[in-house]
């Protein structure tokens, strides 16, 4: 079970960034491939860009790359590529056995149509025959867990049953090769769980190429990264390393910028530990101070500072406020003032985390400063959990003697 | 096991010259899809018709329509049918079933690939299998206004014999051809560039007046001289000579038509084969 399902060999993908001429390439690239003639030269022409370049890896069956780095960098532009969408500028992709593709499930869906009827449409789009469809339409009715409205047209859908049936019927396919697209983002926590095993169970017989922000979900899935920045490849390997690269690249490349009224400002951020030494990196569940240096032009009677804390993902994940500490801080006209926030046990997920300090009015309505992303921390821990937030816990058997019951 | 090697040159399987198999890899394309040109058929078809109160009536009534103007038109003295010794309405619908087969088929193969674009962008399917399924629309109506000629003809007292008849629907194909050759070319560039739509359904409209469909030819008028290169003339009025007449005249300038609709066709095909690797990223 170890042959290799996907080979990409100096795969490169250039894209225009005018329509007009765009088009006038497509024109051209067709009329090269109707008469034979070679592709377009691989070097860029006017108004073009690379949006992948130089990508090599092998997948093998069982095994699964994880796709990461910041949005628009090209991982889409691959998995495209992969699944045979839009065609590479150079170099090539040999695939080997049938592909399969949780992209947009449901794409193909008409609005019009019934749930049964579009399962049909569906499943001929994605490649399943008739007789396959029948044989599996219980498993995709069972799995979507919307029988009740399978004969209503799939207009009347919510978003998150368009998404399970399209999920339902894509995951029926039996695939060599797995393409997945940020498609465990969506439908609720008890889907997901169906999603996650459904997965598991493919990912022993198949090569699963994978794009996803969750950092959770690449480090439990992948058995090795690609982290893609630019259309370039930062780093190929391990991925506890494409993790950390990931990181590192998320740090470097935040932009601070500023916004608010002006009339009063932070005037530095930084993070102090216990001896009061600066730091960028914090051991997850160690105590964390944040001091900042504020002045104002105005008085400002409680005043809210807030501090926010953003992922690699860009969510908001954690806040540090004065108004839910319920402390009053006034600012007076002309006069600098240091403030420390002390965290007794910051709890984050291990990762990269940007930093944004607000000063607002008491009904936290009026901006007076609001520095985005003027600095990041790291949190680090042995594990990786999936949320945000982890609360350190003391785990205790209590009992052992009791006999088990079913009803929790 | 497949194995598919995507170049820039697009798509090529594993094991196949593919400058001399090209042929063989259309074909194999469209009987492996056949089973979702069905379904793509199928869900356009009944898209179609679900949310309108008069359903496929109106399939019915567009031509009833049409030629109830010409007929209106005719009595009015707008243009002549002296010449023509049959009733007008059977040889007009029969005309306008037999048009509608090309007109149709054009426009909504031309449609095929922009209409899709979202599903073309997202997933990977035979796009051929899109302009087939189009023109499967095209191909529902006609037999939907044969039927309707058929009981025109019947009611006329026009009763063809089973021999024309069956002539007559093999010497509708090249027309057939010419619809999906003409609409794979269109596909690819009404996808590049919109202004095709609105050009497609310019030509179609004066095709209509210019193509002898709704009314004989009157002999040396500027027309019938313009008609004599014109393919379609033959392509139509052949076919609907075999069937309302039992025999035809036109028949060698009918073999050149049909050889020009084969070519249209293989070209149109074979371009759009080419070309569609190309085509999700600039829809």
């Amino acid at each position: 079970m170890s042959e290799v399902l996907i080979k990409a060999q100096g795969l490169g993908k250039k894209f225009s960034k005018s329509l007009g001429r765009g088009l006038l390439y497509g024109a051209e690239d067709m009329a090269r491939s109707f008469f034979g003639l070679a592709p377009r030269s691989a070097t860029l022409g006017a108004d073009e860009f690379w949006s992948l370049q130089d990508v090599n890896f092998e997948l093998k069956r069982g095994e699964c790359l994880g796709l990461i780095g910041p949005n628009g960098a090209g991982k889409s532009s691959l998995l495209k590529i992969l699944n045979g969408i839009i065609p590479p500028s150079c170099g090539q992709v040999t695939i080997r056995g049938k592909v399969g593709a949780l992209i947009e499930v449901g794409a193909g869906f008409h609005p019009l149509l019934t749930g049964r009827e579009n399962i049909y449409v569906n499943g001929a789009i994605i490649g399943l025959s008739r007789r396959e469809i029948d044989r599996k339409f219980d498993a995709i009715v069972d799995f979507s867990g919307i029988e009740e409205f399978i004969d209503t047209p799939v207009k009347h859908y919510s978003s998150g049953m368009y998404v399970r049936l399209g999920f339902a019927i894509a995951i029926q396919m039996e695939p060599d090769v797995l393409l997945i697209d940020e498609i465990l983002a969506v439908g609720d926590a008890g889907f997901r769980s169906k999603c996650y095993n459904a997965i598991d169970r493919l990912s022993e017989r198949t090569a699963i190429a994978f794009v996803s922000h969750a950092m959770p979900m690449i480090s439990r899935l992948a058995t090795q990264t690609l982290l893609i920045n630019r259309g370039q490849v930062a780093y190929q390997g391990d991925t506890a390393g494409g993790i950390a690269h990931y990181h590192q690249l998320f740090g470097s490349q935040t932009s601070p910028s500023r916004m608010g009224s002006g009339e009063a400002s932070i005037l530095s951020v930084q993070f102090l530990d216990t001896d009061e030494v600066p730091i960028n990196t914090v051991g997850q569940g160690r105590p964390l101070t944040i001091e900042m240096r504020i002045s104002s032009r105005i008085e400002i009677r409680n005043a809210n500072i807030d501090i926010v804390f953003v992922n690699i993902a860009e969510e908001l994940v954690a806040e540090c406020s004065t108004l839910v500490a319920e402390q009053a801080i006034n600012l007076v006209p002309d006069q600098e003032l240091a403030i420390r926030a002390r965290i007794d046990r910051f709890s984050l997920n291990a990762g990269v985390y940007k930093v944004s300090v607000l000063i607002l009015s008491a009904n936290a309505m009026t901006h007076y400063d609001w520095q985005k992303d003027c600095t990041t921390i790291e949190v680090t821990a042995n594990q990786v959990g999936i949320a945000g937030q982890q609360f350190a816990a003391d785990w205790i058997v209590v009992d052992t003697n009791r006999p088990i019951k079913n009803d929790i | 096991m497949q194995i598919i090697t995507y170049t820039a040159r697009g798509p090529n399987p594993a094991h196949r010259p593919c400058r001399f198999h090209l042929m063989e890899r259309m074909i194999a394309e469209v009987i492996s899809s056949r089973e979702l040109i069905w379904r793509l058929f199928w869900r356009d078809f009944l898209a179609r018709y679900r949310q309108s109160a008069l359903g496929v009536a109106w399939i019915i009534l567009q031509p009833l329509f049409l030629v109830g103007l010409f007929v209106a038109m005719n009595q009015a003295g707008i243009f002549q049918t002296t010449g023509l010794d049959l009733p007008y309405v059977p040889y007009a619908l029969a005309g306008l079933a037999l048009w509608q087969i090309f007109s149709g088929g054009v426009s909504s193969c031309s449609l095929a690939l922009i209409e899709a674009g979202h599903l073309i962008a997202k997933i990977n399917l035979p796009r051929s299998a899109l302009v087939f399924a189009a023109f499967g629309q095209a191909t529902a109506e006609f037999l939907v206004r044969l039927a309707i000629t058929a009981m025109a003809c019947l009611w006329y007292g026009l009763i063809p014999d089973g021999f024309s008849f069956i002539l007559a629907a093999m010497a509708t194909l090249p027309l057939c051809l010419l619809a999906l050759g003409s609409g794979f070319v269109l596909a690819i560039a009404a996808a590049l560039f919109r202004d095709v739509i609105n050009a497609t359904t310019m030509a179609l409209s004066g095709l209509l007046l210019l193509t002898p469909v709704l009314y004989p030819l009157k002999a040396d008028s500027l027309l019938a001289k313009l008609n004599a290169l014109n393919p379609l003339n033959y392509l139509i009025n052949v076919p609907r000579d075999l069937a309302l007449h039992g025999h035809s005249t036109d028949l060698s300038a009918y073999a050149i038509s049909v050889g020009f609709a084969l070519l249209v066709f293989l070209m149109g095909w074979r371009l759009f084969f080419i070309a569609q690797p190309h085509i999700s990223e600039r829809i």
